[in-house]
């Protein structure tokens, strides 16, 4: 550094400093100063350091430089740096004028006054090794603390000469823990209004399911979770069961750093469950192209450095994607660490295009823009079966008000009687009274009536197999698939242990000899390969004419094809076979290995099922009406029975079963070479290979030194006991949630450009508690919530808009508007419209405008509007499609999900009064909640239903005045309909719920646009 | 007073929680009043200097048009016509789907002519835009960085191809706000068929979401949620604003919480927009010869040439930028076909806007951009051409620019831009430079950084296109 006249100094006025006598903190005080001003140019960034002058350490700055002394510590009048910043000399002056950087006197002061104490560096606070601080004493405000959290922050309020707010009012406070920990009002959990003690109403809400899926909102986005690839085409990816994985790792309460594990690794523990296959999701949630033309190698460099990003962001809160052309300009990240943290995925298999373009991907081959995105993980999902339960016994409930004739129902009971007696699941097995095989095939009768195939697999095999005839009218066929040691323990005798057949079934009739088809109207099976795709899934639950065994191309795991098929083959009608007449079943089959036949009364069964349900069995066994409904699934074709029921069939059986596809990483032998990417050019392939490693500038003394690391090593040092960045940002984060701020307020950004957290001790209190806790987050949500700090009053302080708008303090609660996808769950439960009746599942596709799609296309598509009763599930399942986010969701400030995002902006726009002014899914919560309320005989006048609408939207009771004009206001929109003026009828047509007929239109009319009132306050999508 | 009304809740209302529409609330409520707070750091006043251009609309014909076929003839190549395409030129380069290919040189089956009294040499296909030759400045040296259409669009818009980087109309509003009141200051319309477009492109990014840009719709509402509920008139629905009004209003009394009233602004704002929208769209006071000129058939059907009236119609009311994708020029095969038919569904239109925004006196001070995301290959790809990021061509018409010029050069074969060769960073610069604003004194802090649409490498401005 060029040494400018030392004796300029002498005639500078003396600088501000803020409270001289206090000692300066780096930390605190300088480094965002110099990080925001200096470090572009003189910081850890070799390539463009000037001068040869680093200001970002101690050493640097004090024997840096060309000539002077840059900094003397103890000597500002001596420092070269100071002169530089005071100078006058456009020349001299730094920062430089074409930087468009200034330091004000108040920072040049700080500086001045740094370099009088000693110059003293620090380590950045986030890189600081995570000690448990101790818990202050606390002061002036004793009696408010209820747990440490109190004590950082009132002794930090005393110091301000602020005091804390008065505690929030029972409702206010049971309010504002519901919709906190749930996302859903308080009217949304039965009993929860009427809990006394708030310590109940916390116990009762971190055991709600629906904690979780509000807790898995914040990791959603952190993560980029979506339902469609990102990029070009945008097509579908098949991953929700990796979100029924974090809703239920929540619930569950699974610890945080068994939870980073599964998701970064959990294909490489130890003999990995189902479920940490499924959280391995995470590693495959970087965008995806299947853009013919693309280049492999250029899309491999994308989706490695959005995982980078995604490591960065999901664990560490730190911007690793700024070192993917040059070394991180702030932080100390080196384009070294950025490929070496890529290596740690180049072992998860993957396709640079998503297609066998030009024959690149020869494993892809007849992928086209419908497929799906392997490798994927096929497993019973338990958000399915639950559907799958609840949608049995929602068609029983059905069934039993359809009518049937008495004599009938009860005949058909008494003689099915024995035969559900003896056949508990429904299935009656066949055994074979004679076997053939075009081909010679080797047939062995075994004693559970299966017959085993021998031999080798051949073509144009046509297999034949005769019984007798069951005990009951025929409803449905079942044909096992069935594992065995001839085959090596595969189902078929493919060389790859699989399968395929296409059955036809007859009867012959006694005499004649005739053989008469019986004809299937459906057929699905539990395992399955399906023969086509449609946006990524298949077009229909059916396999049509042809069975071919799971696994499919690129499905995981292999293992699929030593498990037992069952597939189904269903009637369109029940059908009682003449006297002494067989059953014969042809099989065009190369390589079955082994099967088995059954039949049941049943109409529709599930394949892989009892063909008598659980709810089946308690309607056999209950009263009359539950009689006529077991009456008929056995007796009555569908195309007999309402729509309603009909739509349950279809929903039924789009459960699969219960199985679920999951996108899942896949360890490939040979992972790909990661070079370092000059100036992140992917053609460029001078740059030095690398291996995995973590960041360089960070202890990793627990990490392996002998070998290549894993992803797991990288989940193991993440949640080491020696990284100090992932507890402090998941509380970091985790405190926003219930703050609205973060105690570091870039949330994703703990690093030099970061904020200097408010309470840093606290926050480190907190990581050290969550890390002691043996990661436990339910024990961490717990304290904040029931912290007095948590608990004041929101709003209230005219003297704290003044001195703390942003609320940084704490002196209060802050209002915060509801994330979008809770103000439409809290609207849903308001109006009684929310489905909540499982947890977890596919994406549902609520109203959405029409035409929304149409700029997208490979393959053009539809938005499939549901309509049952997934049109009302909880906004977290909502279809995320990245490209085209939902307008409600959009409008609400959810992101798109193609970066991860550690925070949510929230704006207040006109198009956010549009959508719950305008949008379907609210206009029509505000009819069903005027239903509710026109229907509820506890409500016996107008009076009241007004005061029970308030109390149930807003979770108080109404003042006066609000009530006066409302009252006000309804009475015009009565006479607004009546008159004509408005059309009730057309009005009460938005959306799918029915309106009981018995209500007079005008009277639902004007209460839906009260409850549109209601559902549109600022206070309804706010929580206080 | 309410506590909302305190004079910190104000300051907190214009940096927080400023009012949806972009512009709306900078126009309102005063550009100088929340620079300090919106420019942390580096700015102390908005414009750098005097503006040439007031609004820009941006014509992205999406898919990449041919420059070949277009608006760079290239002799040299129809002589070439069919042989080996020179070694010389490619080796080395990323190409797309001709990667690894023998490649032939592909002449332009299309004439090329002189128009307008400058001469300028344009494609017969484009006789409209050859009528206002004098008003464009064709760049026919532009390059990319992104070969594959969706990047590509980012890079255009975005100068990046990294998600959540706020496009250029974002930018422009963030930078500008709008002169409207009640509509929104960045309006995206697509046309035609072929290639996806993402949202994406004209995201805000890491900027609030109020200055995103607001797709309009060819079917039903043109804003989402912009019509009242089936049945409900507006006179009625009114009434539901008043009355969410007042109950706000009393919140805002108890609450210290400026965004009651950004709220209760909003509201406002909304209804007042459920009018303007349809005023807006509503093109039955266009006259005849007005639809003649732009050639369009039924006003609101979703055409391109639709969409270029509806967009002069929200220039004139003070929108700060609209963009029209036209989809469709991504001609990998039966280039001979489908570029004339592109050319017809855009060119009449394209003119037609510069001709009435210049009879509307409003040319001077619009930015007109049309072209592509990228250019094509100067190699046949079967009957058509290959993408292509080495050159491509952009005209300029308004808004400070020269007219009756072309701009820069592609080598003798169009394969490379080699002389005054202009980045979609050029561009960038360029257009924040006639729109008054320093491109490198225009950032946000995002991620500790502080971001530029013009990028973080030096760039210049193309200053000899400038008027």
């Amino acid at each position: 550094m060029r040494p400018i006249s030392a004796i300029l100094l002498l005639a500078i006025v003396s600088l501000p400093v803020h409270s001289a006598e206090k000692s300066i903190s780096f930390n605190r005080d300088i480094r965002p100063i110099l990080s925001d001003k200096c470090f572009a140019c003189h910081g850890p960034d070799e390539k463009t350091r000037e001068a040869d002058l680093r200001l970002d350490s101690f050493q640097g700055a004090t024997q840096g430089g060309e000539s002077a002394t840059p900094i003397k510590p103890g000597n500002p009048d001596e420092s070269e740096v100071m002169a530089r910043i005071l100078t006058d000399d456009e020349d001299d002056i730094m920062p430089p004028p074409d930087s468009y950087k200034k330091l004000d006197q108040r920072e040049k002061g700080l500086i001045r006054e740094w370099i009088k104490q000693g110059a003293r560096y620090e380590a950045h606070w986030s890189y600081t090794p995570l000690l448990r601080p101790g818990v202050p004493t606390p002061g002036k405000f004793a009696d408010r603390v209820a747990n440490p959290i109190d004590a950082f922050i009132l002794n930090h309020l005393e110091e301000k000469n602020l005091s804390p707010s008065a505690k929030a009012s029972h409702e206010a406070l049971i309010r504002r823990l519901s919709l906190d920990l749930t996302g859903l009002p308080p009217s949304a959990h039965p009993g929860l209004a009427q809990a006394s003690d708030p310590q109940v109403a916390i116990t009762k809400l971190l055991a709600s399911p629906a904690y979780g899926e509000r807790m898995a909102v914040p990791w959603l986005d952190v993560v980029r979770y979506a339902d469609t690839v990102g990029y070009h085409g945008d097509q579908n990816q098949r991953i929700f069961p990796y979100r029924d994985y974090i809703i239920n790792a929540f619930n569950k309460n699974k610890p945080f750093d068994k939870f980073v594990r599964e998701q970064l690794a959990g294909d490489l523990l130890p003999n990995p469950s189902e479920e940490q296959l499924i959280a391995t999701g995470f590693t495959r949630l970087n965008l995806m192209t299947r853009e013919g033309g693309s280049q492999v190698k250029e899309y491999l460099a994308k989706y490695a450095a959005d995982r980078v990003r995604s490591v960065g962001a999901a664990f560490l809160g730190q911007t690793t994607g700024c070192a993917e052309c040059h070394d991180h300009k702030f932080d100390p990240i080196s384009t070294r660490d950025f490929y070496s943290l890529a290596a740690f995925f180049a072992d998860v298999q993957q396709w640079g295009i998503y297609d066998n373009y030009r024959g690149l991907n020869p494993p892809l081959a007849g992928f086209n823009n419908e497929s799906p995105f392997p490798p994927e993980f096929l497993s019973p999902c338990v958000s399915l079966n639950a559907r799958l339960s609840i949608l049995e016994r929602e068609a029983v409930r059905t069934l039993a008000s359809v009518p049937a004739e008495e004599a009938a129902v009860r005949n058909w009971s008494a003689d099915i009687r024995d035969f559900v007696n003896q056949h508990a699941d429904g299935w009656q097995i066949l055994p074979v009274v004679k076997s053939t095989s075009t081909k010679g095939a080797p047939l062995e009768a075994k004693s559970d009536h299966s017959i085993l195939i021998s031999g080798p697999a051949k073509k144009e095999d046509q297999l034949s197999f005769e019984f007798g005839q069951p005990g009951h009218a025929l409803g449905s066929f079942r044909i096992e698939a069935l594992p065995d040691e001839a085959h090596q323990g595969h189902i078929g005798r493919a060389p790859d242990g699989r399968f395929s057949m296409a059955p036809k079934f007859f009867f012959r009739t006694p005499g004649s000899g005739k053989l008469e088809p019986i004809k299937v109207g459906w057929s699905q099976a539990d395992l399955d390969t399906p023969p086509k795709f449609r946006n990524g899934d298949r077009p229909s639950a059916s396999f049509g004419e042809k069975w071919t065994s799971a696994p499919g191309k690129l499905i995981v795991p292999a293992e699929l094809s030593k498990r037992l098929h069952t597939a189904v083959f269903c009637l369109d009608a029940p059908l009682t076979l003449p006297a002494n007449a067989e059953i014969v079943v042809q099989v065009a089959s190369a390589d079955i290995g082994r099967l088995r036949f059954s039949t049941s009364p049943v109409l529709n069964p599930v394949p892989g099922k009892a063909a008598f349900s659980a709810a089946f069995h308690q309607a056999f066994t209950s009263n009359p009406l539950g009689q006529r409904a077991a009456f008929h699934l056995c007796r009555t074709s569908p195309g007999k029975l309402p729509a309603h029921y009909k739509g349950l069939l279809d929903s039924i059986r789009d459960c699969r079963a219960g199985w679920a596809y999951s996108m899942v990483a896949q360890p490939v032998a040979k992972p790909l070479p990661i070079r370092i990417l000059n100036r992140g050019d992917w053609q460029d392939d001078s740059g030095e290979l690398v291996e995995p490693a973590v960041l360089h500038f960070l202890p990793s003394d627990s990490v392996p030194k002998d070998r290549r690391l894993t992803r797991l090593d990288l989940a193991n040092w993440i949640v080491a006991e020696e990284n100090p960045l992932a507890a402090r940002h998941f509380m970091n984060r985790l405190w926003k949630q219930f703050f609205g701020t973060g105690l570091s307020n870039v949330l994703d950004d703990l690093g030099g450009q970061g904020e200097w957290p408010t309470h840093p001790e606290l926050l480190d209190w907190l990581a050290s508690e969550f890390r002691e806790s043996g990661w436990d987050v339910k024990h961490m949500v717990t304290l904040i919530v029931t912290s007095s700090t948590y608990q004041q009053e929101a709003a209230t302080r005219s003297d704290l808009a003044e001195v703390d708008p942003y609320n940084r303090l704490y002196a209060q609660q802050a209002g915060r508007r509801l994330d979008a996808e809770f103000i439409r769950d809290n609207a849903l439960a308001i109006a009684g419209l929310l489905n909540h009746s499982y947890t977890g599942g596919p994406s549902v596709a609520p109203y959405q405008p029409e035409g929304y799609y149409a700029p997208l296309n490979f393959p053009q598509r539809k938005y499939p509007i549901q309509h049952d009763d997934r049109q009302y599930r909880r906004g977290v399942y909502m279809h995320w499609q990245r490209t085209f986010l939902h307008p409600m969701l959009a409008n609400f400030d959810a992101p798109g999900r193609e970066e991860c995002a550690a925070d949510r902006l929230q704006a207040n726009s006109p198009q956010q009064a549009l959508t719950l002014l305008n949008d379907s899914s609210f206009v029509e919560a505000a009819r069903v909640f005027a239903v509710a309320l026109l229907t509820d005989p506890a409500l016996k006048d107008n009076n009241q239903r007004l005061s029970h609408a308030f109390k149930r939207t807003l979770g108080r009771e109404a003042k006066e005045e609000e009530i006066e004009g409302l009252k006000k206001f309804h009475t015009k929109q009565l006479d607004n309909f009546k008159s004509g003026r408005d059309d009730p009828a057309k009005f009460l047509s938005v959306g799918l719920a029915k309106t009981p007929e018995a209500l007079d239109p005008v009277t639902v009319a004007a209460w839906t646009q009260t409850c549109r009132i209601l559902l549109n306050l600022h206070e309804t999508i706010t929580r206080y | 007073m309410s506590p909302a009304n305190t004079s910190i809740c104000r300051r907190t209302f214009l940096d927080r929680s400023f009012a949806g529409l972009g512009g709306i609330a900078l126009a309102s409520l005063g550009q100088r009043a929340s620079a300090s707070q919106t420019w942390p750091g580096t700015f102390d006043d908005l414009k750098h200097h005097a503006p040439k251009a007031k609004r820009i609309i941006h014509l992205c014909m999406a898919g990449g048009p041919s420059h070949l076929d277009t608006f760079d003839p290239k002799p040299e190549l129809n002589r070439l016509n069919g042989e080996a395409f020179p070694d010389s030129f490619t080796k080395g380069q990323q190409l797309a789907q001709l990667q690894g290919r023998k490649l032939t040189a592909r002449g332009s089956s299309f004439k090329f002519k002189k128009f307008g009294k400058s001469g300028l040499e344009m494609s017969e296909l484009f006789p409209h835009l050859g009528s206002v030759a004098d008003e464009l400045c064709i760049i026919r040296s532009m390059k990319t960085d992104q070969i594959n259409h969706d990047p590509a669009h980012a890079f255009m818009n975005s100068g990046s191809i990294v998600k959540g980087r706020p496009s250029m109309g974002s930018w422009m509003l963030y930078g500008l706000g709008a002169d409207c009141e009640d509509l929104p200051g960045y309006v995206v319309m697509i046309s035609g068929g072929g290639q996806p477009v993402s949202s994406r492109q004209w995201s805000s990014g890491f900027l609030p979401s109020r200055y995103q840009g607001v797709q309009f719709q060819s079917k039903g509402d043109a804003v989402h949620y912009i019509g009242n509920p089936e049945g409900v008139c507006q006179s009625t629905q009114r009434q539901v604003v008043d009355e969410v009004k007042r109950l706000n209003g009393l919140l805002e009394g108890r609450r210290y919480d400026p965004e009651i009233a950004t709220r209760i602004s909003q509201y406002e704002m909304a209804f007042r927009m459920q009018s303007s929208v349809p005023d807006l769209t509503d093109m039955s006071a266009e006259s005849q010869a007005t639809r003649d000129l732009y050639g369009v058939e039924t006003p609101g059907d979703g055409s391109f040439a639709s969409n270029c009236l509806l967009a002069r119609r929200l220039l004139e009311r003070g929108t700060r930028f609209v963009q029209l994708y036209h989809r469709g020029w991504d001609h990998h095969g039966d280039l001979d076909k489908k570029m004339p038919e592109m050319a017809k569904s855009t060119d009449q239109a394209s003119a037609a806007l510069i001709k009435d925004l210049k009879a509307r006196g409003m040319l001077e001070d619009t930015l007109v951009i049309w072209g592509g995301e990228f250019g094509r290959t100067p190699m046949g790809q079967g009957s058509g051409r290959d993408h292509h990021i080495n050159a491509f061509s952009t005209l300029l018409a308004g808004g400070g620019v020269k007219g009756g010029m072309a701009y820069g050069n592609t080598d003798e074969l169009g394969y490379a831009s080699v002389e005054n060769v202009v980045t979609v960073h050029n561009l960038h610069a360029t257009m924040l430079h006639l729109c008054g604003i320093q491109h490198d004194r225009f950032s946000y802090k995002f991620q500790g950084l502080d971001f530029r649409l013009s990028g973080v490498e030096p760039t210049k401005v193309v200053t000899d296109i400038l008027s």
